[in-house]
């Protein structure tokens, strides 16, 4: 049947609707050939049906069915590919510039040169918005609602310097008072803990 | 030096500056920490919160981080100590007060502004002059002068004579009456008002207080209250300028809405511990005041509890049930059915003014109920669980997302109740509160189970309160309610500490303590080598070996 492939593709595209399965040239290429070998015979047809012009009615419908099974093909490979950048770009504003091995060895080529080019273009943007030196969006992917949070420590850190210059001294079970943007870089490393009221 | 515009010196002053808290490990603490952080948000004031639980830790904390922060605040810990002497601090270090302990150290008082105290003059009652207490050090050169002119010679002495004999009359008379002052200043020990309570106002006079706040200074003081800290008149005097509060708070529109409105209520309640979550039999029963007025550790009070609830028209069956599942007209007539049968059972005082909180359908609190549920958060956690968690657990359960750690507590609450009355039922049938001369004390063996629990303070000052009135009540002896008593419990098994507490004796119907000074002089005078470590001096630590000879130096200062 015509366009089944094609359907494997977007069944697997379901399947791992927020990671990215390796990028499943095989398939592509079925498909691909699938399409060409339609096109191919949809072209006999019609020069056949214009040297002979007996029975060009009894081409049409045939010539059709093929031409919607393109077209069928030819959209499962787009939302194929639309679906893996979208999940391409939403790893780009989770994880950084910088993609994790595992994930890079699942990108086809042209996907790898979009990511780069995504990631340069974002940057450049960012650069551009805020007051000096642009403002890091991919910090916070929700609005903060305040500029100072209360945390509490979870090991005997020593002392630790903050963005203005002032020392503490962080101790286990004690609570702080804290910048956001000091205490950010401490939350990921676990020796805070983000107290919520 | 007290700090006489709150709003102005302390809050603004402090705005965009960088401190450091020192809480005590106590719930009027916790509540007065709770209130000055949420004040403190407003004016991004970079913090640092630290538990002491007595004067080690506070010297720790402060030799950790005393380069760093310039600002100290103390909550409940500091004001009877001097603060200067202990910890040496540099000259820009400035220390903010807020102790309830009274009396306050007069170095305190007097400092020129490097301790600032937050509480009104007027709280401090009968603090000595200024020039009664402190010398200028004239004297002191005097005396070295002397000194020096005995060893030089006896032609010099007879020079100076008559002047230096004058001067150095002059300087003991006035140190006899200096020490005699100071005696008298710090004799008895006892508590001023609440520090969550003048947060509160802080919060009110910056128009930034609401319900939640209120709630808090509620808890606190119910919790003086119920540790008998403060006496009856205070804590009435008190609730009347909450209940403005609260009415002033009061939302008549939103509070129509069951779910998502926060009520506080001022009415009359029961002094039963607990009632409303757990079965009105053993709320009866091992509530401290009922159990005392009726005697229920014997046969005879259970039948007398009998037959109050049967008065009462409350079931046998009902009465064991859990308060919330009895039925609905008996739970409606209930405290008013105790009230009327309050004469007839002797039971007066049992109802008293407080408050409740209701927030959803389910979540109905009275102010004891909190207490009693961060008491047990705080003070009887499994022993490998440190206080700064214990502490951190109880400042979470204040906030309404967390009630089932409220719930929690308040079922450990139960069992600690529970544990209480067996206690003092044993201690009363085996005899073991012995009584001493000028004193009745009662020691906690250390094979009992429950020890670690009587090694924390509140726990401790429950059971002594429990013990003295259980003691009056059945005691033949006609002067034992002039009798205070002192308890003893083990604090450390593996270094033999045990702690020492002294509560002032029932006729005397007031919270304040003369054991601090008494302590003192007894372990001077048995060459004890540990002093007192808690920042409420009616508590003692020491060796379990010198206890003996302890308790035979007090009986000879004491009678």
């Amino acid at each position: 049947m015509f366009g089944e492939k094609a359907v494997e593709l977007v069944k697997e595209v379901n399947r791992n609707k927020d990671s990215l399965s390796p990028y499943n040239t095989d398939l592509i290429e079925q498909v691909n050939k699938e399409i060409c070998g339609l096109i191919e015979q949809n072209m006999e047809d019609a020069n056949a049906s214009i040297a002979g012009s007996s029975n060009t009615a009894a081409y049409i419908p045939t010539v059709n069915v093929r031409h919607l099974s393109v077209q069928r093909n030819l959209r499962c490979l787009l939302s194929y590919h639309h679906n893996r950048v979208r999940c391409l770009r939403n790893m780009r504003w989770e994880f950084g510039s910088l993609l994790p091995p595992e994930i890079k060895s699942n990108l086809s080529s042209s996907e790898a040169a979009w990511f780069s080019s995504y990631s340069t273009s974002l940057a450049k943007y960012m650069r551009s918005i805020g007051d000096d030196g642009g403002v890091n969006l991919g910090a916070d992917m929700k609005p903060p609602k305040s500029l100072y949070i209360e945390v509490r420590c979870l090991l005997d850190y020593g002392k630790h310097q903050l963005g203005d210059g002032t020392v503490i001294l962080l101790k286990k079970n004690t609570r702080y008072y804290l910048p956001r943007t000091d205490c950010e870089e401490l939350i990921r490393l676990e020796i805070f803990e983000h107290l919520i009221n | 030096m007290y700090v006489e515009d709150l709003k102005k010196d302390f809050y603004e002053f402090l705005a965009g500056k960088r401190i450091f808290l020192m809480v005590n490990y106590d719930i009027d603490s916790i509540c007065a920490c709770k209130i000055l952080q949420s004040l403190l948000k407003y004016k991004h004031v970079v913090y640092t919160l630290v538990v002491v639980k007595g004067i080690e830790d506070l010297k720790t904390a402060f030799n950790e981080n005393c380069e760093d922060v310039k600002y100290f605040i103390m909550i409940n810990c500091g004001g009877t100590i001097d603060i200067v002497d202990l910890l040496e601090p540099e000259d820009e270090i400035t220390f903010y007060i807020l102790d309830s302990h009274r009396p306050t150290d007069l170095c305190n008082i007097y400092s020129n502004g490097q301790i600032r105290l937050l509480w009104n003059p007027e709280d401090d009652c009968e603090v000595p002059d200024f020039h009664s207490v402190f010398r200028e050090d004239e004297s002191d050169e005097d005396e070295e002068d002397d000194d020096e002119d005995s060893e030089e010679g006896r032609s010099k002495r007879r020079r100076l004579g008559e002047e230096a004999i004058m001067a150095r009359r002059e300087r003991r008379l006035w140190e006899d009456n200096r020490n005699r002052i100071m005696f008298e200043y710090s004799q008895f020990t006892f508590y001023g008002k609440a520090s969550a309570l003048l947060m509160f106002d802080l919060a009110w006079k910056l128009n930034k207080d609401d319900k939640d706040l209120l709630w808090l200074a509620i808890v606190s003081l119910t919790e003086q209250m119920v540790f008998g800290k403060i006496e009856n008149t205070q804590y009435v005097l008190e609730t009347g300028n909450l209940q403005a509060h609260a009415n002033r708070l009061q939302n008549r529109t939103n509070d129509t809405d069951v779910h998502t409105s926060l009520k506080i209520t001022f009415e009359k309640d029961l002094r039963l511990i607990l009632y409303r979550h757990w079965t009105v039999e053993s709320s009866l029963k091992h509530s401290m005041f009922t159990a005392c007025k009726l005697r229920l550790w014997s046969l005879k009070g259970d039948k007398k509890l009998n037959q109050l609830l049967a008065d009462m028209g409350l079931p046998l069956a009902q009465s064991k049930q859990s308060y919330r599942s009895m039925d609905l007209q008996l739970r409606q007539e209930f405290q008013g059915s105790i009230e009327k049968l309050s004469e007839k059972y002797d039971l007066d005082g049992i109802v008293y003014a407080s408050f409740t909180l209701q927030y959803g359908y389910r979540n109905k609190f009275c102010a004891s109920d909190i207490v009693f549920a961060m008491l047990a958060i705080l003070e009887s956690a499994s022993k490998d669980k440190r206080p700064e968690e214990c502490f951190h657990s109880s400042l979470e359960c204040l906030s309404r997302s967390k009630s089932n750690l409220l719930y929690a507590g308040i079922d450990r609450a139960k069992t600690i109740t529970v544990k209480l009355f067996k206690t003092v039922q044993s201690a009363l049938d085996m005899k073991h509160i012995v009584s001493a001369g000028p004193f009745v004390y009662y020691i906690v063996q250390e094979g009992c189970l429950d020890w670690y629990m009587y090694s924390q303070q509140h726990i401790l000052s429950l059971l002594a309160q429990f013990i003295l009135r259980a003691y009056v009540s059945m005691s033949k002896n006609r002067r034992a309610a002039s009798l205070p008593l002192i308890v003893s419990a083990p604090h450390d098994i593996e270094t033999g500490m045990c702690i020492v507490l002294g509560i002032p004796p029932l006729c005397e119907n007031s919270p304040k303590n003369f054991f601090g000074k008494a302590f003192e002089q007894a372990a001077e005078r048995t060459n004890c080598d540990t002093g007192c470590d808690f920042f409420d001096t009616a508590y003692f630590k020491l060796h379990t070996k010198h206890r003996t000879r302890f308790f035979d130096a007090l009986t000879t200062l004491l009678s």
